[in-house]
C-alpha cells in the first residue's frame, strides 16, 4: 500500500466524524435556516443520557429507545415549538443568537440535572468499539471505525433519499426559502418545520451515542470541540449540500492524518500548520463562497406579511417619566459611588469594578451587535489582544497601563480590520463563522506564547500611576473604570445619536435602500467593526490591570460565546444594557455563592442567560430591558390611579394609522 | 384637470437642457453640493462642457444619462436584452411594460444593485457601470422603491438628514463626536423645506414604522429629494395607493420637478399618472424594447396599445 | 446644535464639517493636548501590599479557613476530591479534639468555574467577606487568585497545576516546588531502565501540556534518548492520533511520553493497540488514575506514571497512605482515593502542621514563617520530605518520585530503591542534575518514608 494511502486511510473514520457534525449541520441550516450551533450540544445531552442510564443498569436498547428514539426527537420538537417555529422568519442574527443560547445552556443544564462527575468509558451502542474486525492492507479497522462510517454513510444515503426525491424534503426546503409563500399553496409549514427539526434532533442524539466511546470520558467539549471542524466540513458543501458536506468531512479528516504523518515532527510550522488547519479551510471557503453571499440577500419576500415586531423598549419611553427617573438615578448613581468609596466590602468593590471593566468589553457588543447587527464569537478575543499588548507594553518598555490600553484598543482594532475585511462582505453568518474561527486559532495559536500571554503562566500586569494619584488601591481603581466606562459609554451614545448610528439604523432595516441614499455599506461595517474591537481591546486592557495578572485562559472562545448571550439577555441596543449585563453578570456571580456549589454562578448563570438569549428575536431591545419597560408603565398606570393626571404614551402617534409603512398588516388565513 | 397639468408639465421638459430654474431650494443645494468632489455643478449644459473626450455625440453629451445595449440574464431567462435609454437634463421619462417585463430590472441596473452583463451607462458624461452603488447615487441619482424601503425606527426628518449627509459622503465618526453629527442650518432648513412640500410636517418627527402607505411612499420621495439628486428614478411610486393617494403623489411630483427642475425617470402601471407626469415612453415587454418615443406618440400607436397597454390598463381597472 | 453655525453661503468645504465650527478647533485641540499631558503623567503603580488582617478567621474555639476549587463548569469535577481530602483530615482532627483546644472549621468552599476572573473574586471574597483565616485548599487550573492571596500574605495551600505556585512564600503546594518547564530526570528514567532509545513525544495544543511536554523533550535529550517523533499539537478532543502512531512504528520508537489528559491517553492507547504495537512503554505524566486503569484493563499494560506520592498501592507498607485511605472511606464512604484528594488531605495536614508548631499564637506571619522553617514535611509519611526553607524557589537539592507500572487493570510500585536504613518505593535524583547524561539516582536522602513491613530500621 502506498504510503500516502496508509496515512490517508485512517483520516476516513476520522473525517466521518467530521461529516457527521457537518451533514448536522448542513440538515439544519436547509431545513429550517438555522445554523444550529448547538448540534454538538444536543449529541452530548444525548450521549450523558445514554451514559446514565447504562449505568443505571438499564439494558443497551432500552437506554437507547430513551436517549435516541425518544429524547432526541423531543428535544428537536421542543426547540422547534417553543424556539424556532417563532422565528422562522427572523434574521440570520437572531437565529443565530438562539443557537448560540443553546450552546451554552444545554451542557450546563445536564450539569444541573446529572450533576459533573467524572464519566469514564462511555458504552457503546453496536460494536465493541476497540475490538478489531478486520484488516484492509495493513491498517486494523476497529469496531468504532466501522460504526462510525456505517452509520454516517447510512445517514447520508437516507436524508438524501428523504430530500432528493421525496415531497416532504422539497416541502423542508420551500419552507426555507419562503413559509409565507409555502402556507399560501395549502402545505402546512410548522409541521414541516417540526418534522425537519425531529429529524435533526434524532440524528443529533444518534450522533451523540456513536461518537461518546471515542473518548475516554464523556465530556461536553468532546462533542462542541469539533465544532470548528463540522462547520469548515459543511462550508465545502456551501452549507446546503449534504453529499458536498459528507466529502468535505471526510477530505478534512484525510488531510489532517496525512498533513500528521508527513510534516516533519516537531517543528513550529507542522504544529501551527496542523492547528490551523481547519481554520484555513473554514476561512477560504468563507470567502470563496458564492452562496453564502447570497444568503444575507435572500430574505423572505413575504416576511413583511408578518406582524411588526413590538415596538422596541428604548424607543417607548415616557418623556415626563424619564425626567423624574433621571434624578432618581443620578441621586442613587452618587450614593452607590459614595458608598462603594467608603464602606462597602472590599469584595464587592472589586467585583463591582469587575463588573465595570466587563461593561466596557460589553459595550463593544452593544455598538457591534445592537447597533450594527452584526455578530462577533471573538470578542473576548480582541480584549486578550488588548490586554497582552497593555501588559507587555508595561512589561518591556515600562509604558504606562493607561497609555498601553490605547495601543491595546489599537491593536485589537487592526487585528478586527484584518478579520473583517474578508468576512464581512459575506454576511452576518460568515462573520460570526470567522471570528469564531479566529477566536480558537489566536487562542491556541498565538495567545500561548512568552511575547503575547506566555501560556499557562500568563503575564503580570501593573496598575497605573496618573500624576501622584495611584491606582493600586481597589477603590481608586474602580473610579478610574467608572471614568473610562463613562467615556466609552458617551463615545457609543454619540455615535448613535450621530449620523452614523443613524447610517447604522439605516443599514440594519434595508442595505439595499441604505446605499442608495450614498452611504458606503461596506467602509462603515468595517469601520465599526474595528471600533468595536477596539473599545473590547481597551476593555481587556483595564480588566488585565485589575486583575494584575492574565493569561490566554481569561480570554477563552468560550467566554466569548457567553460575552454574547448575556449582552443579548440583558439589552443589546441600549447602552444601559450592556452595563447591566456585566454588573449584573458579576454581581450575581458573588451573590450565587450562597447556593450550594452546585448551583453556582457558574454553571446557574448560563443556563439563565443562554435561555434568556432565545428570546432575542422576540425582543431584540434584551429581556432585561423589555422587563424594565413593562415595570415602568406598570408603575405609570399605578401613578396615574392614585395621582390622576392620565400618562398618554402613545400620544405622539398621528391617529391615521391605516397601513404601516414599514411592516404590512398580518396575513389573513 | 389632470390634463391641465400634463400640459403644464411639458412645457419645460420638452426644452431639455434649459438652465435649472431659480428656486431659494435649489440654490442652498447647489452651494452644499460644490463642496462634493466627485459631483460637478449643475448649471448649463448647452454649450457646456464635454467631460471626457471620448463621449463624441452631442446628443450623449448632453444627455444626463444615457445606457447602452444593457442586457442582463438571470441563468436561463433573459430579463433585460440589449437595452437603451436616454434621460436629458430635467428631462421625465417613463418606463411601462408589463409585470415582468424588467422594468425593475433596469433600475436595478442602471443603479448598480444589479451587475449588467453587456453595456455600458453613462451618467454626467463620466461612465459610471463599475461603480457601486452608493458611488452612483453621490453622484446625483436617487431613487425609491416599488415595496417600501423606509428606515426602521427613524423619524420622518432623520430620514432626511441623513440622506443629504450620505449622498455627499459625509457621515463622519469624528464628526459624531464632537458635535453628534448634527444638522447645519442648511440641512436643516432643506429638511423643513422638504417636509412643507411633501406636508409631512404632521408626522415629521414620528417614527416612519407606524406611517400608512401613502405617508411612506412620500417620505421615500422626501428621502430621495434630500439628496439634491439630479436624477429622480420612482419604482411604481402608485403601487399600493388609492386613487386620491396617487393624484396627490402626482400633484407633488409636479411640484417638485417645477421647483427642482430634477429629471426624473419612472417606472409606473398606472397610465394616468404616466401621462400626467412623463414626456417620452419607453415600452418593454420580456426585456426588450418594444415602443419608444414621445409620449402622445407611443400612446396613439395602436399596436403597442393593444397588445401592452391595453392589457395594463385594463389591470389597473381591475385593481 | 445647527444655531451655532452661520449660513454655509460660498463657504466651500467648510459649510458642514466641523471645521466651520470656529469654537470647535480649539476644544479638540485642549482636548488632545490634555490627554496627551494625561498619557505623560502616566506611569504604572508599584506592588504595595497591606498586610492587615493577621488574626483574621482566628477564634478562641476555632480557626475558621475557605476553599477555593474548580467545582463547576466545563472542566469535569476533576477538582472536586481536593475538598473532599481536606474535609477529611479537619474531621478527623477535630474529633481528636483540634488543635491546641481550636476546631478547623472549613466554613467555606468557593467555586470558580474554572474561570480565571471568577477565581480572584473568589479568593478576595474568601479574605474579606468570609475573613477566613487560610486558604486550605486550592485546586482550580485558573489560579489568578494568587496575586491577591499573595498581598494579603494569606497562607494558602494546594495542589500545583500552574506556574502561580512559584515563588511566593505564602503559597504551599502540597507536595513543594513543581517546576514545569524544568527537564525532570524522571521523564528518562523509565526509559532508561527499560532500555529504550528511541522516544517519541505527543501533547495537545494547549499550553500547560505543551509546557510540560517540551521539558519532556529536553530531559529525554540530555540524558541521551533520542527524540525520534514530536508532535506538540493534537487538538483537543484528540483526534489525528492514527497519523502520529503510523509515524511511530515506522519509525521505530520504543518509547513514548504523553502529556495529554486521560482521554487523550486512552485513544493513544487504542491506536497503539489498532497499529499492532501496543507493548510499547508508555510514559502518561497525567495517567495515575486508578478509576481508568480498573475500567481499561489490559489496554494501559506497559503504562508508566510517577507520583510525588507514595502510591495507593504502597498502603499496605505506609501506614500515612492507609490513614489516609481509610479516613477518607469513613467520612466520605464514596470517594475513592486520588492524586487531588490526597493532595487536600495533605495540604490540611501541612497546614494542621504549622499551627501545632507555633502553639495558641495564631497569625498568618507566625504560621507562614513556621512552615517556611519546616525541613521535613511528610505528610505523615506519605510523600518525600518537602523542605520550606528552599522549596517556593526549587532549590531542595533532590527530588524523589514513586514509579508505577499498569499490569492488568492494577497499578504496581516499580523501580523503588533501597538503602541501608530500608526499601522506598521513591527513587531519587539531584535537583538540579549536573550536566551530565548520566542518568543515575542518588542514594535514599534521609526522611524519605520508608517502606514499614520488611525490615526497615525502626
Amino acid at each position: 500500500m502506498p504510503q500516502i494511502v496508509v496515512y490517508g486511510l485512517p483520516g476516513i473514520p476520522l473525517g466521518c466524524i467530521f461529516a457527521l457534525i457537518a451533514v448536522g449541520l448542513v440538515l439544519a441550516y436547509t431545513t429550517s435556516g438555522v445554523f444550529n450551533l448547538a448540534f454538538g450540544a444536543e449529541a452530548y445531552a444525548a450521549a450523558l443520557l445514554f451514559y446514565v442510564a447504562v449505568h443505571a443498569g438499564w439494558p443497551k436498547w432500552a437506554a437507547f429507545v430513551v436517549s435516541v428514539v425518544l429524547f432526541g426527537p423531543a428535544l428537536g420538537l421542543a426547540m422547534d415549538r417553543y424556539l424556532f417555529r417563532h422565528i422562522r422568519t427572523a434574521s440570520t442574527l437572531a437565529k443565530l443568537i438562539a443557537s448560540l443560547g443553546l450552546l451554552i445552556a444545554i451542557p450546563r443544564l445536564t450539569e444541573v440535572i446529572f450533576g459533573n462527575a467524572v464519566r469514564m468509558a462511555p458504552p457503546s451502542l453496536i460494536l465493541n468499539p476497540n475490538h478489531i474486525y478486520f484488516h484492509l492492507g495493513s491498517y486494523a479497522v476497529s469496531g468504532i471505525e466501522i460504526s462510525t462510517v456505517g452509520v454516517t454513510t447510512a445517514a447520508l444515503i437516507v436524508l438524501i433519499g428523504l430530500f432528493g426525491f421525496t415531497q416532504l424534503g422539497l416541502r423542508m426546503r420551500a419552507v426555507v426559502e419562503s413559509p409565507r409563500m409555502v402556507q399560501l399553496t395549502g402545505i402546512n409549514a410548522d409541521r414541516v418545520s417540526m418534522v425537519a427539526w425531529v429529524i435533526s434532533g434524532a440524528f443529533a442524539s444518534l450522533a451523540g451515542v456513536l461518537l461518546a466511546p471515542l473518548y475516554a470520558q464523556l465530556l461536553d467539549y468532546n462533542f462542541t470541540g469539533l465544532l470548528v471542524s463540522g462547520i469548515a466540513a459543511a462550508a465545502i458543501g456551501g452549507f446546503t449540500s449534504l453529499p458536498l458536506a459528507f466529502a468535505g468531512g471526510i477530505g478534512l479528516g484525510v488531510i489532517q492524518e496525512i498533513l500528521g504523518g508527513y510534516l516533519p515532527s516537531g517543528s513550529i510550522l507542522s504544529s501551527g500548520l496542523q492547528d490551523a488547519f481547519p481554520f484555513l479551510v473554514l476561512v477560504v471557503m468563507l470567502v470563496a463562497l458564492p452562496s453564502l453571499k447570497r444568503e444575507h440577500e435572500t430574505n423572505d419576500p413575504l416576511a413583511s406579511c408578518d406582524p411588526p415586531p413590538p415596538p422596541l423598549a428604548s424607543t417607548l419611553r415616557n418623556q415626563s417619566f424619564d425626567r423624574w427617573t433621571r434624578y432618581a438615578s443620578w441621586t442613587i448613581l452618587f450614593i452607590f459611588v459614595l458608598s462603594v468609596v467608603t464602606w462597602i466590602p472590599g469584595n464587592w468593590v472589586f467585583t463591582l469594578s469587575q463588573g465595570m471593566v466587563f461593561s466596557i468589553i460589553f459595550l463593544s457588543i452593544t455598538l457591534l451587535t445592537g447597533m450594527s447587527g452584526q455578530l462577533s464569537l471573538a470578542q473576548a478575543t480582541f480584549a486578550g489582544v488588548g490586554a497582552f499588548a497593555a501588559g507587555q507594553l508595561a512589561d518591556h518598555f515600562g509604558l504606562s497601563v493607561i497609555a498601553g490600553m490605547f495601543v491595546g484598543g489599537l491593536l485589537a482594532a487592526a487585528v478586527g480590520i484584518i478579520v473583517a475585511i474578508p468576512t464581512l462582505r459575506m454576511g452576518t453568518l460568515a462573520l460570526a463563522l470567522g471570528t469564531f474561527a479566529l477566536a480558537l486559532l489566536v487562542g491556541s495559536v498565538v495567545f500561548p506564547y512568552s511575547w503575547a500571554g506566555n501560556g499557562n503562566s500568563g503575564i503580570s500586569v501593573p496598575r497605573p500611576l496618573i500624576g501622584p494619584v495611584s491606582f493600586q488601591d481597589d477603590r481608586a481603581f474602580f473610579l478610574l473604570s467608572l471614568v473610562i466606562l463613562v467615556l466609552c459609554s458617551l463615545v457609543i451614545i454619540m455615535i448613535r445619536r450621530g449620523m452614523v448610528g443613524r447610517s447604522l439604523l439605516a443599514l440594519r432595516s434595508s442595505e439595499v435602500a441604505a446605499s442608495t441614499i450614498g452611504i458606503d455599506v461596506r467602509r462603515l461595517k468595517i469601520m465599526v467593526f474595528a471600533l468595536s474591537s477596539g473599545i473590547a481591546g481597551i476593555g481587556g486592557a483595564l480588566f488585565a490591570s485589575l486583575q494584575q495578572s492574565v493569561s490566554p485562559a481569561d480570554f477563552s472562545y468560550d467566554l466569548s460565546l457567553l460575552f454574547v448571550v448575556v449582552v443579548v439577555t440583558a439589552g443589546v441596543r441600549t447602552v444601559e444594557g450592556a452595563i447591566e449585563a456585566g454588573i449584573g453578570y458579576y454581581l450575581l456571580l458573588q451573590i450565587m455563592d450562597f447556593l450550594p456549589a452546585r448551583y453556582s454562578g457558574g454553571v446557574i448563570l448560563p443556563i439563565l442567560f443562554g435561555l434568556g438569549a432565545l428570546s432575542y428575536a422576540r425582543h431584540p431591545e434584551g429581556l432585561v430591558e423589555f422587563q424594565k419597560r413593562v415595570w415602568t408603565e406598570r408603575l405609570l398606570r399605578l401613578r396615574d390611579r392614585l395621582g390622576g393626571t392620565p400618562s398618554t404614551p402613545d400620544s405622539d402617534l398621528p391617529d391615521e394609522v391605516v397601513i404601516p409603512a414599514v411592516h404590512h398588516p398580518p396575513a389573513t388565513g | 384637470m389632470s390634463k391641465n397639468v400634463a400640459v403644464s408639465t411639458q412645457g419645460p421638459l420638452r426644452s431639455a437642457g434649459m438652465p435649472d430654474p431659480p428656486s431659494p431650494y435649489s440654490i442652498s443645494s447647489t452651494s452644499s453640493e460644490s463642496s462634493a468632489p466627485s459631483t460637478s455643478v449643475p448649471g448649463p449644459s448647452v454649450g457646456g462642457p464635454v467631460e471626457k473626450g471620448s463621449v463624441t455625440d452631442r446628443r450623449r453629451a448632453e444627455s444626463l444619462l444615457v445606457a447602452e445595449n444593457i442586457s442582463k440574464r438571470f441563468g436561463g431567462i433573459a430579463a433585460l436584452s440589449e437595452m437603451s435609454l436616454t434621460v436629458d437634463r430635467g428631462e421625465a421619462v417613463g418606463v411601462v411594460g408589463p409585470n415582468g417585463a424588467g422594468k425593475t430590472t433596469l433600475f436595478n441596473c442602471l443603479l448598480g444593485i444589479e451587475i449588467p452583463d453587456t453595456g455600458r451607462i453613462i451618467f454626467d458624461g463620466k461612465r459610471i457601470d463599475n461603480l457601486p452603488v452608493y458611488k452612483r447615487a453621490r453622484m446625483g441619482i436617487a431613487r425609491t422603491f416599488q415595496r417600501l424601503e423606509l428606515f426602521s425606527e427613524m423619524t420622518v426628518r432623520e430620514h432626511l438628514l441623513l440622506a443629504q449627509r450620505s449622498a455627499r459622503g459625509r457621515v463622519s465618526l469624528l464628526a459624531d463626536l464632537i458635535n453628534h453629527g448634527s444638522a447645519s442650518k442648511a440641512e436643516e432648513e432643506l429638511a423643513d423645506h422638504l417636509l412643507a412640500l411633501l406636508k409631512l410636517e404632521d408626522v415629521a418627527d414620528t417614527a416612519v414604522d407606524g406611517l400608512s402607505l401613502g405617508h411612506g411612499r412620500l417620505v421615500e420621495l422626501g428621502r430621495a429629494l434630500a439628496m439634491s439628486p439630479k436624477l429622480l428614478m420612482l419604482d411604481e411610486p402608485s403601487s399600493g395607493l388609492d386613487y386620491n393617494e396617487t393624484k396627490a403623489l402626482t400633484k407633488v411630483l409636479e411640484q417638485v420637478r417645477e421647483e427642482q427642475g430634477v429629471a426624473v425617470l419612472l417606472v409606473e402601471h398606472d397610465l394616468e399618472m404616466v401621462s400626467e407626469v412623463v414626456s417620452r415612453l419607453y415600452v418593454l415587454d420580456f426585456g426588450r424594447l418594444i415602443a419608444e418615443g414621445m409620449l402622445d406618440d407611443v400612446l396613439s400607436d395602436t399596436g403597442v396599445r393593444q397588445a401592452y397597454l391595453g392589457q395594463v390598463a385594463s389591470g389597473e381597472g381591475q385593481r | 446644535m445647527g444655531k451655532m453655525r452661520g449660513l454655509p453661503v460660498r463657504r466651500g468645504s467648510n459649510s458642514l464639517g466641523f471645521r466651520s465650527c470656529s469654537g470647535r478647533p480649539m476644544v479638540s485641540l485642549i482636548a488632545v493636548l490634555s490627554i496627551g499631558i494625561l498619557l505623560s503623567a502616566c506611569s504604572n503603580a508599584k506592588a504595595v501590599y497591606s498586610k492587615s488582617g493577621n488574626t483574621n478567621g482566628v477564634y478562641p474555639h476555632k480557626i475558621v479557613v475557605g476553599a477555593l476549587a474548580s467545582l463547576t463548569g466545563p472542566v469535569p469535577a476533576a477538582f472536586a476530591p481536593a475538598i473532599d481530602g481536606a474535609k477529611a483530615y479537619f474531621d478527623m482532627i477535630n474529633a481528636r479534639g483540634g488543635v491546641d483546644g481550636r476546631h478547623i472549621d472549613l466554613a467555606y468552599v468557593l467555586d470558580d468555574a474554572s474561570n480565571p476572573a471568577q477565581d480572584t473574586d473568589q479568593a478576595r471574597t474568601l479574605v474579606e467577606q468570609d475573613h477566613v483565616f487560610a486558604v486550605v485548599p486550592v485546586a482550580t487550573p485558573s489560579f489568578s487568585g494568587a496575586t491577591y492571596l499573595t498581598s494579603h500574605d494569606v497562607p494558602t495551600f494546594g495542589y500545583a497545576v500552574t506556574s502561580q505556585w512559584d515563588g511566593p512564600k505564602n503559597l504551599f503546594a502540597y507536595d513543594g516546588y513543581v517546576n514545569f518547564s524544568y527537564p525532570d530526570p524522571d521523564y528518562a528514567f523509565v526509559a532508561q531502565q527499560l532500555g529504550d532509545h528511541r522516544a517519541a513525544v505527543v501533547a495537545y495544543d494547549i499550553s500547560s501540556s505543551v509546557t510540560a511536554c517540551n521539558a519532556v523533550v529536553a530531559a529525554l535529550r540530555k540524558f541521551g534518548i533520542d527524540v525520534v517523533y514530536e508532535n506538540l499539537a493534537i487538538p483537543v478532543p484528540a483526534s489525528g492520533l492514527t497519523a502520529a502512531v503510523q509515524r511511530m512504528k515506522q519509525d521505530g520508537v520504543d518509547y513514548i511520553a504523553s502529556c495529554m489528559d486521560i482521554s487523550g491517553d486512552i485513544q493513544l492507547a487504542h491506536k497503539l493497540a489498532q497499529a499492532g504495537i501496543s507493548n510499547i512503554p508508555q510514559l502518561w505524566l497525567d495517567g495515575y488514575s486508578v478509576s481508568a486503569v480498573h475500567t481499561y484493563g489490559s489496554l494501559m499494560n506497559d503504562v508508566y506514571v510517577f507520583n510525588s506520592n507514595v502510591p495507593f498501592e504502597a498502603a499496605a507498607e505506609y501506614p500515612g497512605m492507609a490513614a489516609y485511605i481509610n479516613t477518607l472511606h469513613k467520612y466520605f464512604p464514596t470517594a475513592r482515593p486520588s492524586e487531588v484528594s490526597l493532595a487536600g488531605w495533605a495540604s490540611a495536614d501541612l497546614f494542621v502542621q504549622g499551627l501545632r508548631a507555633i502553639g495558641r499564637d495564631v497569625t498568618r506571619t507566625r504560621l507562614i514563617s513556621a512552615i517556611n522553617n519546616m525541613t521535613d514535611f511528610t505528610a505523615n509519611g506519605i510523600l518525600p520530605p518537602v523542605n520550606w526553607k528552599y522549596n517556593h524557589s526549587g532549590e531542595a537539592g533532590w527530588e524523589c518520585n514513586s514509579f508505577l507500572k499498569a499490569v492488568d487493570g492494577h497499578f504496581h510500585p516499580v523501580f523503588g530503591s533501597s538503602s541501608p536504613r530500608g526499601r522506598s518505593v521513591f527513587t531519587c535524583f539531584d535537583m538540579p542534575q549536573p550536566a551530565t547524561n548520566k542518568l543515575v539516582p542518588i542514594p535514599l536522602p534521609p526522611g524519605v518514608p520508608l517502606a514499614s513491613t520488611s525490615g526497615s530500621t525502626g
